[in-house]
């Protein structure tokens, strides 16, 4: 029996999803100035400055559930993912809980959870929130 | 992977557009364009043969007539002529160092094709050639002929 640990992220309207320990580098409470870069996908039209490098904003809520934008996000986490260390953000809408995953959680993405197929790694159940998506980060910020 | 370029920031409204330097082949105010029934104007300069001028709103969109505040014309140099950009303002930035557009924010008809920043100011980059492609695409979108890849 093998375990690993995670982080559970609250995206809004229920959503909720986990990224693994390593991959949360930055947590931002406070909104930073946002640019809106016209011609962009609605949920993924903003980036900031952090550190010198320019991040994309991406909103899971309306990427997913085509609910509106957050104009100013309550909480963004800095994620990094691929081989060379490539980062992107996301909206948060609580701070993301610590928590343990073991393998006779693994369970398969619910019928209506079909619209995180494409972003998903892996499912599992957690005791309070039911099935709950991996991210696959690099499939999330390497394609609109 | 960065590029480093010499650009000239156009102000369209809230919109920071860099075109490096090289692709501006001169700028004329805007009052010397001259409207006829198109969704553009036309310029002429020193007698050769007329050139398109759009002008663009901070999204992007096509915006005829153009506001008053548009007042310089930046005649940029693409394969198929050159033609103009309405702006505010113009400045030179000198050398920049830019990144691609992340992927999770490019869609086909784009005209953004990278960022760069300086000072805690993004600013989106574009070209000649990308800004003709997408006037074009909008002008047969707006005739409601759909539009070929370049």
């Amino acid at each position: 029996m093998s375990e690993a640990e995670a982080w559970l992220l609250e995206l809004g309207s229920d959503l909720r999803a986990a990224v693994g320990l390593w991959e949360l580098i930055h947590l931002i409470p406070d909104p930073p100035k946002l640019f809106e870069i016209p011609r962009c996908p609605p949920y993924c039209s903003r980036v900031f400055l952090w550190q010198e490098e320019i991040l994309p904003l991406m909103d899971l809520q309306t990427r997913l559930l085509h609910q509106p934008v957050q104009p100013v996000p309550k909480l963004i986490a800095i994620l990094g993912y691929g081989e060379e260390g490539q980062l992107g953000a996301l909206t948060l809408r609580t701070p993301p809980l610590r928590i343990r995953v073991r393998d006779e959680q693994a369970c398969a993405l619910p019928e209506e959870q079909v619209h995180w197929q494409r972003f998903t790694l892996a499912c599992f159940l957690h005791e309070d929130y039911g099935a709950v998506p991996i991210l696959d980060l690099q499939g999330l910020f390497a394609s609109p | 992977m960065s590029e480093t370029l010499e650009y000239a920031l156009l102000s369209i409204d809230a919109l920071s557009l860099l075109l490096p330097q090289r692709q501006i082949e001169l700028l004329e105010p805007a009052l010397e364009v001259r409207y006829e029934e198109e969704p553009f104007g036309w310029i002429e300069v020193s007698g050769k043969e007329p050139s398109p001028v759009y002008c663009f709103s901070q999204q992007l969109a096509l915006l005829h007539p153009a506001p008053a505040h548009r007042r310089i014309c930046v005649l940029l140099d693409a394969p198929k002529g050159p033609f103009g950009i309405l702006c505010d303002q113009v400045t030179l930035m000198g050398s920049l160092s830019s990144v691609p557009l992340p992927p999770a924010m490019r869609v086909p008809d784009t005209p953004i094709l990278g960022l760069a920043h300086q000072e805690q100011q993004v600013f989106c980059i574009s070209s000649a050639q990308a800004l003709w492609n997408y006037a074009e695409r909008l002008l047969l979108q707006d005739q409601g002929i759909q539009a070929t890849s370049p």
